[in-house]
């Protein structure tokens, strides 16, 4: 992969996988020449084009700072890709599949935490063990919302699909708009994690061996990312009609 | 011809034919989706998307899809513009966080129950026929485990035969 970073010289190189699928020279100074390599970058850079245009993508790219770009293009292509197997929902219903996955896991913490309650009532005989118990469920909750707490989650993930723990949303979500999510979220997340090794060359990271290409940059994304009230208010009548259809 | 034409430049023209300067024909792709007074809305989209990609993906699809399929454009577009580097799978990221945390938090919940069981059974010592003495006490586990696969109906399933050991417990 280093050599097809050469490519970017002007007129004496191949062209980037974009300026190969608008048939344009390459030049020097092509913004798009660093994010697609020639091998799969015309095929990712189809995708983009048609959905967003290549001359909006370029004014999109211009206004990131050069660092970020990488991860910009990744996302868009993420979005892209989504928008093109599910023309009506995008990458919306992924979205909107993992929010329903969420709430499903709240409400079984929260039975969870009622049983260990009522155990614990009719075991109050044994002060000593229930204090212990307590003590430790405390403990993990204190650590759960913590870097550590999301590493310790990782080792579940071994155990199961990626993506698997989608499926209990299928009795309330439309069953076909779920597959095409599953379909094209398989192939979006090995996509991205091709374009990690590619650009990056770094495999480690707590996430990095779950082949989650997401998780490795964003953590630290996650608090300045902010959805207003209107937003979401929007996001839920859409998430009704979603059902519905 | 003259006058229908003026008549149809005369109506109040969409978001979209409003920032695009062009006359908004009666059969206009965008008007029934982007009114006149929400002119952000078509803004944002018109920046990541570009009108003619909206109006080819709009033509493509069902009458009746086009509203749902606007409202996530809008929401992508508002994404992108509010976060130009993750856009949407921003969003997206943070939910899986979440739903690794809560796998955790269940996991550990589901251990902490089978692990109270185990010593209300052995607390009852004299009940030798209890469903839940030492001897049996790998079966809940081995119950427990699967609900870590987080399949809603096995959850159920699981939760339904947490509550008949239970009173079972209770008669011993």
């Amino acid at each position: 992969m280093a050599s097809s970073g050469n490519g970017t010289t002007a007129g004496t190189g191949s062209p980037c996988g974009a300026c190969k699928f608008l048939r344009r020279k390459c030049a020097s100074d092509c913004i798009f020449a660093p994010y697609f390599s020639s091998e799969q970058g015309a095929a990712r850079f189809a995708a983009i084009h048609k959905v967003f245009g290549a001359s909006n993508v370029s004014k999109l790219l211009l206004n990131v700072p050069i660092h970020d770009r990488c991860e910009a293009v990744v996302t868009i292509a993420y979005e892209a890709q989504a928008r093109l197997h599910d023309p009506v929902y995008g990458c919306v219903s992924h979205i909107f599949a993992l929010q329903q996955q969420v709430a499903f896991l709240q409400s079984q913490v929260m039975q969870m935490k009622a049983q260990i309650a009522g155990h614990q009532t009719s075991a109050a005989g044994d002060l000593r063990h229930s204090s212990e118990s307590t003590n430790q469920f405390m403990t993990w909750q204190q650590t759960s919302v913590s870097p550590i707490g999301s590493a310790y989650s990782t080792p579940y993930n071994h155990h199961q699909p990626y993506y698997g723990h989608v499926n209990p949303n299928n009795p309330v979500s439309p069953q076909s708009s779920l597959e095409e999510s599953f379909s094209n979220t398989s192939s979006d997340v090995t996509t991205t994690a091709n374009v990690r090794e590619t650009h990056h060359q770094t495999g480690g990271g707590v996430y990095g061996h779950d082949g989650i290409g997401f998780h490795e940059g964003y953590p630290n994304k996650k608090r300045s990312v902010s959805y207003c009230s209107s937003d979401l208010g929007e996001l839920q009548a859409l998430a009704l009609r979603m059902m519905k259809n | 011809m003259k006058e229908s034409s003026r008549k149809q430049g005369a109506a109040s023209p969409c978001a979209a034919c409003k920032l695009l300067r062009r006359r908004c024909a009666q059969d206009c792709v965008f008007s029934p989706y982007f009114p006149a007074d929400e002119p952000q809305k078509f803004a944002n989209v018109h920046r990541v998307f570009g009108a003619s990609n909206v109006n080819k993906m709009l033509q493509e699809l069902p009458i009746h899809q086009r509203g749902d399929a606007v409202s996530s454009m809008v929401y992508e577009a508002n994404a992108r513009v509010r976060d130009p580097v993750y856009g949407c799978v921003g969003a997206i990221s943070s939910l899986q966080q979440q739903i690794d945390v809560l796998q955790a938090q269940l996991a550990l919940a589901q251990a902490e129950v089978v692990h109270l069981r185990v010593r209300q059974s052995t607390n009852f010592p004299g009940h030798g026929l209890c469903p839940d003495s030492p001897s049996s006490s790998g079966s809940p586990s081995s119950k427990q485990v699967s609900p870590q696969d987080n399949k809603g109906m096995f959850s159920h399933m699981d939760i339904v035969d947490e509550a008949s050991l239970g009173e079972s417990m209770w008669s011993c």
